[in-house]
């Protein structure tokens, strides 16, 4: 855990500057793997320039939809850099409305654009990890594993540490993925893969929070949402590798 | 010849597939926990879902009050000191959301005494603001470090219950987030809150 870094009178937010550090290396990232993925590079960093700002708009504006009577009573509440003011579900949605829009728009299919920025969500996934892991968020249960971490008063998984690693491993399956990826490749060849992936890590990880969100029954919310995640990546994954590719 | 060996894969990828799958479902299933064992013991931390830790301070006024003895309203704890910046930018919003919520909602400016020049100062500050929640001072440094505040200003949400709901670390905040954030704080973030 590692929320601030003091450097004299500068206060560095550790876990902030490391999600922005890892949206900004995703950027470039997927800029320069464009061509890996069939695209031009400026398609790719034109789509996701104006993905990530109609996401961050979106991402305010389901916000204020939520809480309509806080801005009713601070208006100018509405154009505050504050993170905390973003419906990050609604960002989401907004982003992959505009590049399917914008995939449209420029003739491409939105799965060929989805495999061209995969590079850019899987930095940003170990910038996630990396986000909770400096905050102190996302810790583990407690655990007698040799490498179990002290934390709040227990020997504890280290959860976030975990997913770092995973993701990282992750990272380097879609850059070889895309080194792999033949000509004439199916949409999707590095996207569904990667969502397959993530999603089975985020399964495996969940498993162990001792901070997850759980169901009147035990059932931990993070597990309800990425396990139809996964089985949807999968049956995408194996339609298009074996029926588009083999056709 | 391609075709065929897609076609001989295809099964093997199914079969690893549904495996894959049965094997999330399969953990998924047998790391239930229930939200009571999850939350059992767990000791007073200054991060959210923790119970908050207690202190104790002296108030500008020369007596002395407990966090404890809030417990029934929701209460945001904001740390803060007179030449932090963003501290002042968000004083405004915390007296607001202090008149508009009172009663409901307690709002405690602990003011890092230790770090100021005298409580004069901090009592200057606070006139010249027109600031009428109550500060208490953290004359030793203790609540600080109790809180783990490494950064000015640091915010905590803490329900009825004296479950910490959320903490916001730096500034200034805006003062829809402090209402959101009060929203939140009133529906409860303890594991037996709907």
């Amino acid at each position: 855990m590692l929320p601030v870094i003091s450097l004299g009178p500068l206060q560095i937010p550790v876990p902030q500057v490391t999600l922005i550090l890892s949206l900004a290396l995703g950027f470039i990232l997927a800029e320069r793997w464009a061509c890996r993925a069939g695209l031009s590079t400026q398609v790719v960093s034109d789509g996701l320039f104006w993905a990530l700002v109609v996401g961050v708009v979106a991402a305010r504006g389901m916000y204020i939809l939520r809480y309509p009577g806080a801005f009713r009573a601070s208006p100018w509440s509405v154009l505050s850099p504050n993170p905390g003011l973003l419906d990050p579900v609604g960002g989401v949605l907004g982003a992959v409305l505009f590049l399917g829009g914008w995939a449209q728009r420029k003739g491409l299919s939105f799965t060929h654009m989805l495999d061209a920025i995969t590079p850019f969500l899987a930095v940003v996934q170990v910038g996630l990890a990396l986000y909770h892991a400096a905050r102190g968020s996302f810790f583990g249960m407690p655990s007698s594993v040799p490498w179990a971490v002290s934390f709040l008063g227990a020997e504890r998984h280290p959860t976030a540490l975990y997913w770092a690693v995973l993701a990282l491993g992750i990272l380097v399956l879609v850059a070889h993925r895309l080194r792999s990826r033949p000509r004439k490749a199916p949409g999707g060849w590095v996207f569904w893969p990667f969502l397959a992936w993530s999603a089975g890590v985020y399964v495996f990880v969940e498993g162990l929070r001792g901070d997850a969100q759980v169901l009147a029954n035990g059932l931990r919310v993070g597990h309800v949402l990425a396990l139809p995640i996964l089985a949807l990546a999968l049956w995408q994954w194996d339609r298009f590798q074996y029926e588009e590719q083999g056709n | 010849m391609i075709q065929r060996v897609w076609s001989d894969a295809r099964p093997r990828f199914r079969l690893l597939a549904v495996l894959t799958l049965a094997a999330a479902v399969g953990w998924a299933w047998v790391t239930r926990t229930p939200a009571e064992q999850l939350y059992r013991g767990r000791l007073p931390a200054p991060l959210a879902g923790f119970p908050a830790p207690d202190i104790t301070l002296p108030t500008l006024d020369g007596g002395e009050a407990r966090l404890a003895d809030l417990r029934g309203k929701g209460v945001i704890l904001n740390f803060w000191a007179t030449w932090c910046p963003p501290c002042r930018f968000e004083m405004p919003a915390l007296q607001r959301v202090y008149e508009d919520y009172q009663g409901r909602v307690v709002v405690v400016g602990v003011n890092v005494t230790v770090a100021e020049a005298g409580v004069d100062t901090v009592r200057g500050f606070l006139q010249e603001m027109g600031i009428t929640f109550p500060v208490w001072l953290d004359v030793k440094g203790e609540a600080s470090d109790t809180y783990r505040v490494t950064s000015l200003p640091t915010t905590f949400f803490i329900d009825a219950q004296g479950t910490i709901c959320e903490v916001v670390i730096g500034g200034p905040m805006a003062e829809a987030l402090l209402r959101t954030r009060v929203e939140r704080m009133e529906a409860g973030c303890s594991p037996s809150s709907p």
